[in-house]
């Protein structure tokens, strides 16, 4: 957990621009072994080069007086589903758009790599058009153009010829499960349809990067199910995935790594895993018995004084504690003494979104 | 390719917006409809006059006739208040008021009066215009009759002068030939001498003459008495002496000689005697009358003086009367002179020496003619004004914009689609104006179809480019609309549609020479109604497109500073 942890810090300090002594410096002076250290970042610092496809480096932008990002530093690898969660406001469309040069930044810069060198977006912004794809929150499409049309109208954009359109379009239609409706005009489609639709076009030149915005939001579970089993299919061809999201449970299962964006710049990046070892010690014990009878057990809990919160639910009990083994041995005891039949119990690390919150609360 | 893909895209988005098709397809042939219904005709239908006169006479109804006769609706109102409350209500279009005691009398000045609403803009001037034409007509008529009066007059008076000329010229004769006599009468009198020379001395020497007459007289006679007595005396005594018997014959005879001659003598004497006395009576008479010629003379010469004086008056009266008459006769040639030099010598020329008629320019057909280039350029300065914003405005919030941003296209590519959609819009709109207008209506379209193509093609991209930039200033469809709409309205209200530019303010006339649309429905009139070629219209043409590339830029620039932003 340790190491973990340590990789992940080593990883956010290069990406923030921090040299190699100055990170060695502070770990060792930190009380972390120099060894260890030392050997995280070589492996990081060999890394990086290789895999990150999208750096973003000290990233500020303002709208008048009003800071919406500020020092925000990021890096996304190669081939990744890089998700990014952050409260209402916190400024993950505008870190998006920042992304596709969209917006002019007040400080930093967003590089892409390209043929083993970086460029930034904002100085070779035509050059890095055709590597980046963007699905906004609401689809950017013309409603009254077909389909078909929509996508031949935007593959021309990016120099597709009209054939290699229309055949991109027909693949494409499929993979998003759009194939029977070429020909339907995109105000006709429901909003679902008009998503993928969306992330068609986005794809229509073949990124190397898509970008999306809330792929889900104003989806119902079922649309949002098939829409998450599009990204993975998108992924699986190579194609590398940033996306936001409020719905923080997609984001943990479908996301290899996480930005948790607050207080106007990123603070936390990692693997969900991760990201709950790094601020969560707790772990969840849910239990629930056949007569609901959780009272010897709750008794028993507090006098160890090993929980960090026992709440009681309607139909269940819910405990958060470092250790786990400690309370399932007093939760079979109390069950056993009680005569009570243990209807269900799962230990687990909280949730993401249980991360998320006590982070938006910190 | 790039291109042609945008642009069929613009199409079929604004195309497959029903409404937005509607406009384009069918606003212009609405708008060509309703124009060549409206203006396929020449004629001033159903102009309605009020008339009002507090006494109708022959010559207001004469005027009022005149009005019947000329395609108008014409009724008379009771008084003037109700015929002026007849146009305010829409009755009728104007009100003539005849002013009271409406009458061709001496010195006396008839006025018609126009009662019109002006609010009606439009109408008002056809209505005074084919009112006044029908009024001047009636007066022209009146002024006729007069004039002729009048010519007859002076005809009258030429002739007169003409024949009292060779009287003119007998009394300068006559006055001259006076002044010559009264010149002679003048130095006649002048010479005439009435100085009396009979002084006393004169008078006295002839009364001594008289007194020596009669002297010498009686003195003759006494001595030719004496003398007879002598010889009668002798002869006695010779008888005496030579015996009474000497030849006493002889002496008798001699004696009876001397008897007689005695009595001869006597008779002689008595008849010088009377002679004396008739001298004497002469005399005296003629003394008398001497002294009377004296007196008269003296008299004479008194009358002399006056009469030379007077001569002398009377020679320079005939001398002022003279230059008088001369003056005259001056006159009265040159009278009649200024009377023979008047050429125009016809009334209706008089009245109306200037004949107008008007002639169109080009091959009268209806107003649709005059109007179309005007027509034309308006419609294709609001479409294109609002086609091509709203086109801006529908790629700029289309949620497919910000995917438009993120393609390697350049954003002066799509505003290039959008321009060349417009243009190929409002292209395919004035096609469809030009052909209906020139198929049904009759409208003199296809004049000079190379030149005008170049200048409503000019005309197009101007007004093209206009509504891009609106489009780029604004963001939405409902004040961009609204902007397009009032520039399209500003610059119809500064032009030549609605009032004379001539009527304006001299500033405002400056700006509408420089209006656009003035400038385009004027070139697009020369060269389509004229058939002017490109050279003629090249100042105005050079100055539409010389807006156009300032539009440009600032379309340019517009679409920079968006990008920025």
């Amino acid at each position: 957990m340790a190491d973990a942890a340590l990789k992940n810090y080593v990883r956010q300090a290069l990406v923030r621009g921090m040299s190699t002594p100055d990170v060695q410096s502070f770990l060792v002076n930190s009380g972390w072994p120099k060894d260890e250290v030392s050997a995280i970042l070589n492996e990081q610092a060999q890394e990086l080069p290789h895999n990150t496809v999208l750096k973003v480096e000290g990233l500020r932008k303002t709208f008048g007086k009003k800071i919406v990002l500020d020092n925000v530093y990021l890096e996304v690898e190669k081939g990744e589903i890089f998700g990014i969660i952050g409260p209402s406001g916190s400024g993950k469309t505008t870190l998006l758009n920042l992304l596709v040069g969209f917006y002019q930044p007040d400080k930093g810069d967003v590089t892409v790599a390209h043929s083993k060198k970086f460029f930034s977006v904002f100085k070779n912004r035509q050059e890095l058009k055709s590597l980046v794809g963007f699905s906004t929150q609401k689809p950017s499409i013309y409603g009254k153009l077909t389909c078909k049309e929509n996508l031949t109208h935007f593959a021309s954009l990016y120099g597709v010829g009209l054939h290699e359109a229309e055949s991109r379009a027909h693949g494409l239609l499929r993979v998003v499960g759009l194939d029977g409706n070429a020909d339907v005009l995109a105000a006709d489609l429901s909003g679902g349809m008009q998503k993928r639709l969306d992330i068609a076009c986005a794809l229509i030149h073949d990124p190397a990067v898509l970008i999306l915005d809330e792929p889900t939001a104003d989806l119902d579970p079922i649309l949002r199910t098939s829409m998450l089993h599009l990204v993975r299919e998108i992924n699986k061809h190579g194609t590398t995935i940033i996306m936001s999201s409020h719905f923080l449970g997609e984001i943990e299962h479908l996301c290899e790594r996480i930005a948790i964006l607050r207080n106007n710049t990123i603070t936390e990046v990692g693997s969900p895993d991760e990201l709950k070892r790094l601020y969560s010690r707790d772990f969840v014990v849910h239990l629930q018995t056949v007569r609901k009878d959780y009272a010897s057990v709750i008794a028993g809990l507090q006098q160890q004084r090993i929980c960090s919160s026992v709440e009681r639910h309607e139909q269940s009990l819910r405990v958060r504690t470092p250790f786990p083994e400690h309370v399932l041995d007093i939760i079979s005891a109390s069950v056993h003494q009680s005569g009570e039949k243990i209807q269900f119990l799962h230990v687990a690390r909280p949730s993401i979104q249980e991360v998320f919150t006590a982070l938006v609360k910190q | 390719m790039n291109l042609v893909v945008l642009i069929k895209k613009n199409i079929l988005v604004l195309l497959r917006a029903k409404s937005s098709a509607a406009i384009i397809v069918l606003g212009p042939l609405l708008v060509i409809l309703l124009a060549g219904l409206a203006f396929d005709n020449t004629n001033t239908y159903a102009v309605k006059v009020g008339t009002f006169s507090s006494q109708y006479n022959s010559l207001s109804t004469s005027f009022v006739d005149r009005l019947s006769q000329s395609q108008f609706s014409v009724k008379k109102y009771a008084s003037q208040d109700t015929c002026v409350q007849a146009i305010k209500s829409g009755d009728i279009h104007t009100c003539v008021v005849f002013s009271p005691d409406f009458t061709l009398a001496k010195n006396l000045s008839n006025e018609i009066q126009f009662f019109v609403d002006y609010s009606r803009l439009n109408l008002v001037w056809t209505v005074l215009d084919v009112m006044s034409k029908s009024v001047r007509s009636r007066s022209q008529e009146l002024s006729t009759n007069l004039t002729a009066v009048l010519l007859r007059a002076l005809e009258a008076t030429a002739t007169e002068l003409k024949a009292r000329g060779q009287h003119m010229i007998s009394l300068t004769t006559l006055n001259e030939e006076s002044h010559r006599l009264a010149t002679l009468v003048q130095t006649d009198l002048g010479s005439l001498d009435v100085d009396s020379r009979l002084d006393q001395d004169t008078l006295n020497n002839m009364s001594h003459s008289k007194g020596l007459v009669n002297y010498w007289f009686g003195a003759l006679s006494v001595l030719a008495d004496k003398s007879l007595d002598q010889a009668d005396k002798g002869i006695r005594a010779a008888q005496d002496l030579l015996g009474k018997d000497l030849n006493t014959s002889t002496l008798k005879k001699e004696r009876t000689s001397i008897d007689l001659l005695r009595l001869d003598l006597a008779n002689a004497s008595g008849m010088a005697k009377n002679q004396v006395n008739d001298f004497n009576l002469v005399s005296d008479a003629l003394t008398l009358q001497i002294e009377q010629t004296k007196s008269q003379l003296a008299r004479l010469t008194d009358s002399k003086t006056v009469n030379k004086d007077r001569i002398d008056t009377l020679v320079q009266n005939l001398d002022h009367a003279l230059i008088q008459v001369v003056f005259v006769q001056k006159s009265m040639n040159h009278v009649q002179e200024i009377i023979d030099a008047i050429e125009v010598i016809d009334p209706a020329s008089i009245v109306a020496p200037i004949q107008t008629s008007i002639k169109p320019v080009v091959a009268e057909r209806s107003y649709l003619n005059y109007v179309f280039p005007v027509l034309i350029v308006l419609v294709i300065m609001f479409t294109a004004l609002l086609v091509s914003q709203i086109l801006v405005l529908m790629d700029k919030n289309s949620p497919a914009g910000f995917r438009n941003y993120l393609s390697p296209a350049p954003p002066l590519m799509f505003a290039g689609a959008i321009f060349l959609t417009s243009v190929l819009l409002v292209v395919f709109q004035s096609i469809i104006i030009l052909t209906i207008a020139g198929l049904f209506f009759t409208a003199q379209v296809l004049g000079s179809l190379g030149a005008t193509s170049i200048v409503l093609l000019t005309v197009i991209l101007l007004f093209s480019l206009a509504g891009m930039l609106i489009g780029e200033l604004f963001n939405t469809e409902e004040t961009a609309t609204l902007a397009a709409v009032m520039i399209g309205s500003a610059l119809l209200f500064v032009s030549d549609v609605i009032i004379p530019i001539e009527s304006m303010p001299s500033w405002l006339q400056t700006v509408s020479g420089q209006n656009p649309f003035v400038l385009g429905s004027t070139v697009l009139r020369k060269t389509m109604l004229f058939h002017e070629s490109l050279g003629e219209v090249s100042l105005q043409l050079s100055a539409l497109l010389g807006y156009c590339v300032l539009l440009g830029l600032a379309l340019t620039i517009a679409i920079q500073l968006r990008k920025r932003k």
